[in-house]
């Protein structure tokens, strides 16, 4: 199994070459929110996607009305993926052979939107009246449907012909690498021999954003932005809120080669879990995480000292980060490995949803390139129990065959994808 | 690695009974499960009936105190999801609860949903009654939402729950996809098990529809029957699927549950009671192009092409149209084109006039109906069928009750994106 397609929609930049090159080049993308006024909010800073035109063939004429902005991502990021891939031709009709696999969460419902829905009712009455009031359907049905999770697949299957299958995952942060793991198992049990697959969210927008105010998981460091996203540094106080989209071709190898493909890099192995522990808690002896990761091991037919380097979960939040290095320590450290670890959250923030496959991207990326870009503001790293953990904290070149790359849920999914060097 | 998947637990919530036992009742007594709305204040209402689940107090729940972080989705799922670990004898199995996993099928967390959040920020919203001050309600009104409020809009919820409640560690994901979400989730969970990940899953898929705003957007798309004048009993023949008088379908809330298993685990821990039926083979397709209704025929296709010669029989299938026009005049179309591929003796059926739209859980529901009328022997009738619209008249639906030998049963769900699913099964 292979990927021949790579897409990025990142607040670094739009397109992967653009994201690569500031993800190399250490840039955060932390700055004030600017697609609403959140001046005075208790959070007022996130990692926002730059404004872009998207690409005239990247949608159908009569899906543009109907985009909110993480699927305007997304299209973006899969018209650069099928066009890497050199699949976005006139000839590529629909096809009972490509299929469709995303993570999408619940959309940017605007309060102005809800407001729109209100429109015209007084607050003050009743319940009843309210209830009369919103079922007379008279406004609303478009945010609902541009909103809908499902929605995103059916416009990519809809782009690209894709009539094999097209699955939607909603398990919040590890749901774009489940997607991406389902994919490739599409194509393992001959569902499909190409499949288009990632995912796309925004936590910027006001609605998440103020439920993830609510919940105290955000950084509050207003008066440095850049500096407020640090996974596993002992100063870290919460995420950064990010957006964006990530896009990867996976097709079955010998279905590549005949049609001279480029080949960026083997999947090699998927695995997941559940925690079942509290729902917004990570039990904090790591065992989701180690059973995540000792699932792709073992679905790679890899042992742990094949693994060279670990795109973390990396959230910045001061128990994921601590569970996660305790998880990564007892998988590798114990076992011998040593493999270098970095959070690409650090300059990118959290996407939730699509955070999977775009760390995903980027660890296919540090592949082709051979090198680790670095984990911002790591000033104290944490340390291991028994062990020093080997982050990147710069840009660092190194032989890699094998790497793997983290997504744990809000919710309690844990899923990880490795993946390995092409030969080709 | 295992071939064969078996349905060994059944948990369901619907209009028709708050268990399996109940609802199956409700099915072969021929009631309908449509009532006057509770879960919200219908006075001053058009719409004041629905498929609406009573009293989901005494549903057995393993831990009262969660209910305060349940939506209504979440509460029907994790009922039918102890239910089915209980029908399967599987609540007191704590061991390897890393191959054991869950797959829901769910409906969308909903816009009304979010209206809580706003309720607390009219001073935020302009003169002009459309604009909105996103800073002052930052500053302002923030603190006033409740921080579960959150937590409830989970979109894997149920997952959550359901996993943590259960203890179930292993293979697990919550997909969205509309009315072929339940099917969907079927197939992921019968593939890990196949895959040998699995000894069993909890696969579910529920649907909450009863809020306002959904009732209105449902109401403006031409979906409800009228209900003006209408007392509650006169619903009896209100939802009329493939019938020329149809106007229309109730809205319904409900959730139904399975637990598959592996026929080796379900051998190995020696269950008590009968499984139910073995899965017999799952398709996916989409239709994107011109030809919107050969999602069922390529899923027959691909069926057929992975069944091994001879092992494709089907006897009965289940739709799962509500008696709303378009929904049934695009079934009967995609019907028509595969009933080439149907053995002439096949019956066709639909009991959505007793149980209404169950959008996401109507797939796994017509198999729990499948599974009832095999044990019977029995093929119930189209309900409320007493003429045949024109896109329906050749179809090969039963208006009668008719005998049942053991065959094959299939349904299949199609969503308004075109993405059908297609499942079949077979008595043990």
């Amino acid at each position: 199994m292979v990927i021949t397609g790579i897409g990025l929609v990142t607040p670094l930049g739009v397109g992967r070459q653009t994201t690569w090159a500031a993800l190399c080049a250490g840039k955060s993308a932390a700055g004030p929110i600017k697609q609403f006024d959140a001046r005075n909010w208790p959070v007022n800073f996130a990692c926002e996607v730059p404004p872009f035109l998207l690409s005239p063939n990247a949608a159908l004429k009569h899906q543009v009305p109907s985009l909110n902005r993480p699927n305007t991502f997304a299209l973006e990021a899969a018209f650069e993926a099928m066009t890497d891939a050199n699949l976005s031709g006139d000839d590529t009709g629909a096809s009972d052979r490509l299929g469709i696999s995303v993570g999408t969460g619940i959309g940017t419902i605007r309060p102005q939107d809800i407001v729109r829905i209100l429109s015209g009712h007084d607050m003050n009455d009743g319940a009843d009246k309210l209830a009369a009031f919103l079922e007379q359907g008279t406004s609303g049905s478009d945010l609902a449907a541009m909103n809908h999770p499902a929605l995103l697949a059916a416009l990519l299957a809809e782009r690209w012909g894709a009539d094999a299958y097209a699955s939607t995952f909603t398990t919040a942060c590890a749901a774009s690498s489940q997607a991406v793991g389902y994919g490739m198992r599409a194509i393992v049990q001959d569902d499909a021999d190409i499949v288009l697959s990632g995912g796309a969210d925004s936590l910027a927008g006001e609605l998440l954003l103020a439920g993830f105010c609510l919940l105290g998981v955000l950084s509050q460091r207003k008066n440095s932005p850049e500096t407020a996203s640090r996974p596993f540094d002992k100063k870290r106080d919460g995420l950064v809120a990010g957006e964006g989209a990530a896009m990867l071709v996976l097709e079955e190898r010998e279905h590549a080669l005949k049609r001279g493909a480029h080949i960026y890099a083997e999947i090699k192995g998927y695995g997941e879990s559940e925690n079942a522990y509290r729902i917004t808690d990570l039990p904090e002896d790591g065992k989701g995480a180690i059973r995540s990761m000792s699932a792709a091991l073992a679905d790679a037919g890899l042992t742990p000292a094949d693994i060279e380097h670990i795109n973390a979960h990396g959230t910045s939040t001061e128990q994921n980060d601590r569970v996660e290095a305790l998880a990564i320590e007892q998988v590798f450290y114990e076992s011998g490995s040593a493999p270098v670890i970095t959070a690409s959250k650090s300059q990118i923030g959290h996407f939730v949803a699509a955070a999977g496959a775009v760390e995903a991207a980027i660890a296919v990326l540090s592949l082709v390139h051979q090198c680790v870009p670095p984990t911002l503001n790591l000033e104290e790293p944490l340390t291991g129990k028994t062990h020093t953990l080997r982050f990147a904290t710069t840009c660092t070149k190194q032989p890699m065959r094998y790497v793997l790359s983290n997504s744990f849920g809000f919710g309690g999914t844990n899923a990880s994808l490795i993946f390995g060097a092409s030969h080709d | 690695m295992t071939d064969s998947v078996l349905i060994s637990g059944v948990g369901v919530v619907s209009p028709l009974g708050r268990s399996m036992a109940e609802h199956l009742q409700g099915l072969w007594s021929k009631q309908h499960g449509f009532r006057r709305i509770t879960t919200y204040d219908t006075t001053a209402a058009e719409i004041v009936y629905a498929g609406e689940v009573q009293d989901l107090t005494h549903i057995a729940l393993p831990n009262r105190k969660l209910q305060k972080l349940l939506n209504r989705k979440d509460l029907l799922g994790i009922a039918a999801a102890h239910a089915a670990l209980l029908d399967a004898d599987m609540q007191s199995d704590g061991r390897n609860p890393d191959r054991h996993g869950v797959f829901i099928g769910s409906c969308s967390t909903q816009i009304g949903d979010f209206i809580p959040y706003f309720e607390t920020a009219p001073a935020c919203i302009g003169a002009d009654g459309l604009s909105f001050d996103s800073n002052r309600f930052g500053r302002d009104c923030l603190n006033d939402i409740n921080p579960l409020a959150a937590v409830k809009v989970l979109l894997n919820g149920c997952l959550a729950h359901v996993s943590q409640q259960f203890n179930i560690q292993g293979a697990n994901t919550s997909v969205m996809d509309g009315e072929v979400s339940g099917l969907k989730a079927l197939r992921m969970a019968s593939n890990a098990i196949k895959r040998g990940e699995l000894d069993w899953a909890l696969v579910g898929a529920m649907t909450a529809p009863l809020d306002p705003f959904q009732m209105g957007q449902a109401k403006a798309k031409g979906l409800l029957a009228p209900q003006k004048g209408l007392a509650c009993e006169e619903l009896q023949d209100a939802v009329r699927p493939f019938d020329t008088a149809a106007i229309g379908t109730l809205l319904s809330e409900g959730a139904v549950f399975f637990v598959l298993e592996s026929e080796l685990s379900y051998q190995r821990r020696k269950a008590p009671k009968p499984a139910y039926a073995r899965l017999l083979g799952m398709t996916e397709s989409v239709c994107t192009g011109a030809d919107k209704d050969a999602g069922m025929l390529k899923c027959l296709q691909k069926m057929r092409s992975h069944l091994s010669a001879g092992k494709y029989a089907p006897g009965l299938f289940i739709t799962n149209n509500v008696g709303e026009s378009n929904g049934d005049n695009f079934t009967a179309y995609q019907l028509m084109r595969v009933l080439a591929h149907f053995p002439a003796q096949i019956a066709v059926t639909n009991l959505s006039g007793q149980s209404g739209y169950l959008a996401e859980a109507s797939g796994l529901l017509s198999l729990v109906h499948g599974m009832s009328m095999l044990d019977k022997r029995i093929a119930l009738p189209v309900t409320n069928l007493r003429e045949s619209s024109a896109s329906a008249a050749s179809l090969p639906l039963l208006k009668e009750p008719r005998d049942l030998a053991a065959c094959q049963v299939l349904t299949a769900n199609t969503n308004i994106f075109g993405q059908t699913a297609l499942c079949a099964i077979e008595p043990l």
